[in-house]
Order: C-alpha cells, then structure tokens, then sequence
C-alpha cells in the first residue's frame, strides 16, 4: 500500500492447471506444482481444477485428501478458486438433467468447501440452475463465479444471468473474466505447432491475417475450402478460432462489480510482453474499474510448446503484470 | 502436444501370466487433463508394425476391473484418473517376436464438460501416437 490508501501492487496468483505439462508427465508431484507457485511471491494464491488435481475426482478420497492438504501445508500457498467444469453427462445418450446436474455440481462444492476454498467455478448454463446452488453455497460459505472466456459479457446467456445476478443482489456470486477473451492475434507457438503438423503455409497466413483482422470464422473457412485444403486445414481454422476469442477490452466495464476473480490467461511471453493480448490496456482498465480480486496466472502455451518451461513462462507473465500495474497510475481500493 | 508426450510411453510387454505369443499389454495415459469416467472412451486403435490388432481380443484394464470397451460404455462409477495409465491388452493376428516394433495407439474420448450438440453429439478429442518399443 502506498500514502493515502492507494496500492502499487497487484494481487497475483497461479492456476495450477499453468503447470499441466509438467504435473502429467510426471515431472512435478502436486505438491512441487504448488511449491512453484509458492516461490513467485509472498501472498501466492493457488488455483485448481478439481478433475485434475484431486486424484480420487469426482470424490474425495482420505487419501487424496491426505496429499490435498499435505501439498497445501508444505507449499504455503493460499487456496484461491476451486476450478470445476460443469459436466452434461457421462454416458452417452444419456444427458444430464437439471437435477443430476446441480446434484453433480453440489458434491463437487462439498469437496471445494472441504478442502478450504472460499471461491467455486460454477459454469451453470441457466440462471435458474446457478440460483439452486445459492443455499448451498450459503451453507458451505462459497463464493460462486461464472466464467466468462468463450461466451463473453456481452452474449445473451451471459447477459440474462447479469439480470438474475441484479435482482437477486447476493454477494455469493460474481463473474470470472478469462483475459483469453481478449486475444487479438494468434499466438506464434500456436501456428508453429499447427506447422509441425502438416498445415500449409498458405493455410496459416490465411488464418492468422482473418483473426488479427477481426474476420468471421466462416469467411477464412470459406477462403481456405476455396484453395482446396484438406480436413486438417479446417480443423485447425475450427480449432483456432474456437481456442482464442477476440473481443474487445472495453467490454470488461460491462461486468462491473460483478468482476471476483481474473484468469491472466497469457500463451507466450516474448521480450516481456504478451504480444497476443493487449495487457497494458486490459491492466489500465482493471485498475480503473477498482479491481481488488486475484489476478491468477493461466498459460496454455503447453499446448503448443513441447518444452518445461511453465515456471519460466509464469513468472515472467507476473513480472509484466506487476510492471504494468505499477505504471498504470494509482487507483483507491 | 503435451497428450502425445503423456501417452507416448506404453511400457509395451508381453501380458502377464499368458503363454500366448500374439497377446500383449501396455500402458495407455488418458489425452485429456481432466479425469473421465470409464463410459467416456469412445475408442481405442491399436496397430502393431502397422497391422491393426484383432479388435474383439482389446481388453481395457482400470480401477481393478478388466472389459472390453464396449463393456465399458455404461460404466461411470470407475474413472480415468490423470495420472494413472489404463492397461490395454490385445492380440495380433500372428506372434509377437522379440525386438523393436512399431505402435500406433488411437484414442478418443467424450469429454464430459463439452455440452453435446442439439443433435446429440458429443465433442471428442482424439490422438494418434505412432512410437516404437522393443518387446522382449
């Protein structure tokens, strides 16, 4: 904190999913991924995605929880959000219904409050399956957020629940903005790895001047089935165009003070910046808008870069945002 | 990427306690960062030096339990753990000899947290591996 309330430092923290590559190789145990977490700063903040690092999912063993907690306690890190999916069904032909649903998402929330996090992902698709896991969460004294990534403030579903989220004026619920959303162009890596694999050159130009450009998916789709590419060649447009989400910055005023919680989703950083995602301008806005939660790490970049360098990646990711909330001008919490 | 570093290991052997020359195991990791539950996988390939295996005789190991994949369809009380490989067996059409072999495994799997389409489908995620192991 600086003179007159102000604060000069942001408060950062770590998805665990970042280290990905390492934790299911088998390179780095749960307790290492928090350990890593642990050393980029004083008050670090963890993050997880319960399929992934709760080795008994989608129960909760004694001896998962045993080595949970044993993780937890010899890192030091602080528990921040408890990552779930939402899931439609585990047969197939037989969906979810409502009920199973929220059943499955409720014993998720047992878990999450077990384990001590205060701050549950709750992806619900209707407003009306979010608010049935209202008492619940009351009962287990979480907060719920919704993430916005793919589907952003401004989509209809996400603005119904902005309605809901106004009439029902509970504080257990708020929105999670994934900084994905916000991709304005390509990453390199992705378009390196998607080389590697057998798409063309002029498949790639194609797709990485369409996206920077803002054009529709089915416009590229359309200008790459006229060069009569393969099956690959659409994927990858599909792929793409469905990984990263580009819209505008300013779009993060509409979640107000709904805003809990920030995934400073990054795929590469270069000469200390994130060239495909505009930070300084996103940073400029959190602090304006008086932005208190966690700012949590995401990089994804694993999933084009066959290389052990998440903790590299992560910390140099925290190093830029530091720097940018520094110079971003002093804004009362 | 990192899927086929995961499942590139196969720890391919001959299976355990079976005199049969043709029959043999690996290990397979799951290509998806979240656990699934057994119902999930939708398919397993399997090619020996490019010569697909006999696909009745592909036995799915997890969670203690040993069934054909069919038989797994409508299993979700035994999941797929992140860490923790499924054991394949399977036969060739002729006897295994000992030395270096080529291995292609393919997996599919229904990913629970993708909401299927209007019309049913569930979005997958596939891999193909091609790796070489010796078998002795």
């Amino acid at each position: 904190m600086t003179i007159d309330g102000l604060s000069d430092t942001p408060r950062l923290g770590t998805t665990l999913f970042s280290f990905t590559r390492e934790y299911l190789a088998g390179e780095w145990s749960l307790t290492q991924c928090m350990q890593a977490a642990a050393s980029l700063g004083d008050e670090h903040n963890v993050e997880i995605l319960d399929a992934e690092h709760i080795t008994s999912y989608p129960k909760l063993s004694s001896t998962a929880e045993r080595a949970f907690r044993s993780a937890v306690d010899d890192s030091g890190v602080r528990l921040s959000l408890y990552g779930h999916e939402v899931e439609y069904g585990w047969v197939f032909g037989q969906p979810f219904d409502h009920d199973r649903m929220v059943e499955v998402v409720v014993e998720a929330m047992e878990i999450a409050s077990r384990l001590g996090f205060p701050m549950f992902r709750a992806n619900m698709p209707k407003p009306e399956l979010l608010q049935r896991l209202l008492p619940h969460a009351e009962r287990l004294d979480l907060d719920l957020v919704v993430e916005l990534h793919a589907q952003t403030i401004e989509s209809p579903d996400i603005q119904a629940l902005l309605t809901a989220f106004d009439d029902w004026q509970s504080p257990r619920v708020g929105f999670l903005q994934d900084l994905g959303s916000f991709t304005s162009k390509v990453p390199r890596a992705f378009l390196e790895y998607k080389a590697n694999t057998g798409v063309s050159d002029a498949v790639l130009d194609l797709i990485e001047q369409g996206y920077r450009e803002g054009r529709p998916k089915e416009d590229v789709l359309a200008e790459i089935r006229a060069l009569g590419e393969d099956t690959l060649a659409i994927e990858t447009t599909n792929e793409c165009f469905a990984m990263f989400v580009r819209t505008n910055p300013d779009t993060l005023t509409g979640v107000g003070s709904y805003l809990r919680h920030v995934h400073t989703k990054f795929y590469e950083i270069i000469d200390g910046e994130e060239p495909c995602i505009p930070y300084p301008e996103i940073i400029a806005r959190l602090k304006e808008m008086g932005f208190n939660g966690i700012l949590s790490t995401e990089w994804t970049g694993f999933n084009f870069i066959d290389e052990s360098v998440a903790l590299q990646q992560v910390r140099a990711q925290q190093q830029m945002i530091r720097r940018l909330w520094q110079v971003s001008g002093h804004v009362q919490r | 990427m990192w899927a086929e570093h995961v499942v590139s290991n196969t720890s391919f052997r001959r299976t355990d306690g079976d005199d049969d020359p043709s029959r043999f195991s690996l290990d397979l990791r799951l290509n998806w960062s979240r656990a699934i539950p057994m119902s999930c996988v939708a398919e397993i390939g399997l090619k020996i030096d490019d010569i697909p295996v006999v696909p009745e005789s592909i036995i799915v190991a997890q969670g203690g339990e040993g069934l054909r994949l069919a038989d797994w369809q409508t299993r979700d009380d035994i999941w797929w753990p992140v860490l923790e490989p499924s054991t394949v067996t399977a036969s060739t059409e002729s006897p295994l000899a000992d030395g270096m072999h080529k291995i292609e495994v393919e997996l599919r799997i229904r990913v629970p947290g993708f909401a299927p389409s209007p019309t049913g489908v569930w979005p997958t995620r596939f891999n193909r591996v091609t790796i070489e192991e010796e078998l002795s």
